[in-house]
């Protein structure tokens, strides 16, 4: 198991309120299981379900979670929809 | 990126001394209003702290695909009102249909591809994160 830090942005921070937290976990899938399990609130699910991931900085697509490693010490970002403009 | 008031003057300024081009798009965006028949009253915008990076290549992107001869693209963040300037893009090219075209590419990637988030508060109070809510 990896240690890693969940990081949480915008609508994301909100629904988990909390910025970010630790979790260990093998896989970007297992981490955002682990994420969902943990928080109660209904707005937390529908938030992630539309969110794109980074994992130390890099893109890691919406449908490979399964398949994406985390290393001890990464750091998964959850990025809401954007809306600029 | 900025938390200052953007200004069309200075942005046009920026793109408009250039000999070569022969047209200039401007886009502004505003703080609106409503929204889906809900009235508005305040936005507050956020970003990525690696927004800039993503910005700038959405403006690489389109001078790789157009003859784009000056460009520039600021956007705003933190709490704006009714009628305040969100987002100015304004593209210099040789002819008005390239200006046009990558002055509409840009706003629109701007909207889809760079990290800034959009809090929406009502006037009946509610609030909404734009986008990221059922």
């Amino acid at each position: 198991m990896s240690k890693v830090t969940i990081r949480y942005w915008a609508a994301a921070k909100d629904a988990a309120g909390v910025a970010e937290e630790a979790v260990a976990a093998e896989t970007l899938a297992d981490a955002l299981d682990i994420a969902r399990n943990r928080h109660a609130d209904p707005r937390f699910a529908p938030v992630l379900a539309r969110s794109s991931f980074l994992v130390d900085g890099a893109q890691a697509g919406r449908h490979a979670a399964e398949t994406i490693t985390l290393p001890d010490g990464a750091v998964i970002e959850v990025l809401p929809p954007f809306a600029g403009g | 990126m900025t938390e200052a008031p953007l200004s069309v003057p200075d942005v046009y300024a920026s793109v408009s001394d250039v000999p070569s081009a022969g047209g200039i798009a401007l886009f502004v965006g505003v703080v609106r209003n409503e929204d889906e028949g809900r009235a508005v009253t305040e936005l507050g915008y956020s970003a990525h702290p690696d927004v800039g990076t993503y910005l700038r290549q959405v403006v690489s992107k389109a001078i790789t695909q157009y003859p784009i001869h000056a460009v520039s693209a600021v956007h705003r963040i933190g709490d704006l009102k009714i009628g305040e300037i969100a987002v100015i893009v304004a593209v210099a090219c040789p002819r008005r249909g390239d200006a046009f075209d990558a002055c509409r590419q840009i706003i629109e990637e701007i909207k889809h591809a760079v990290p800034i988030w959009k809090h929406q508060r009502f006037a009946d109070g509610d609030t909404e994160w734009v986008g990221a809510e059922g």
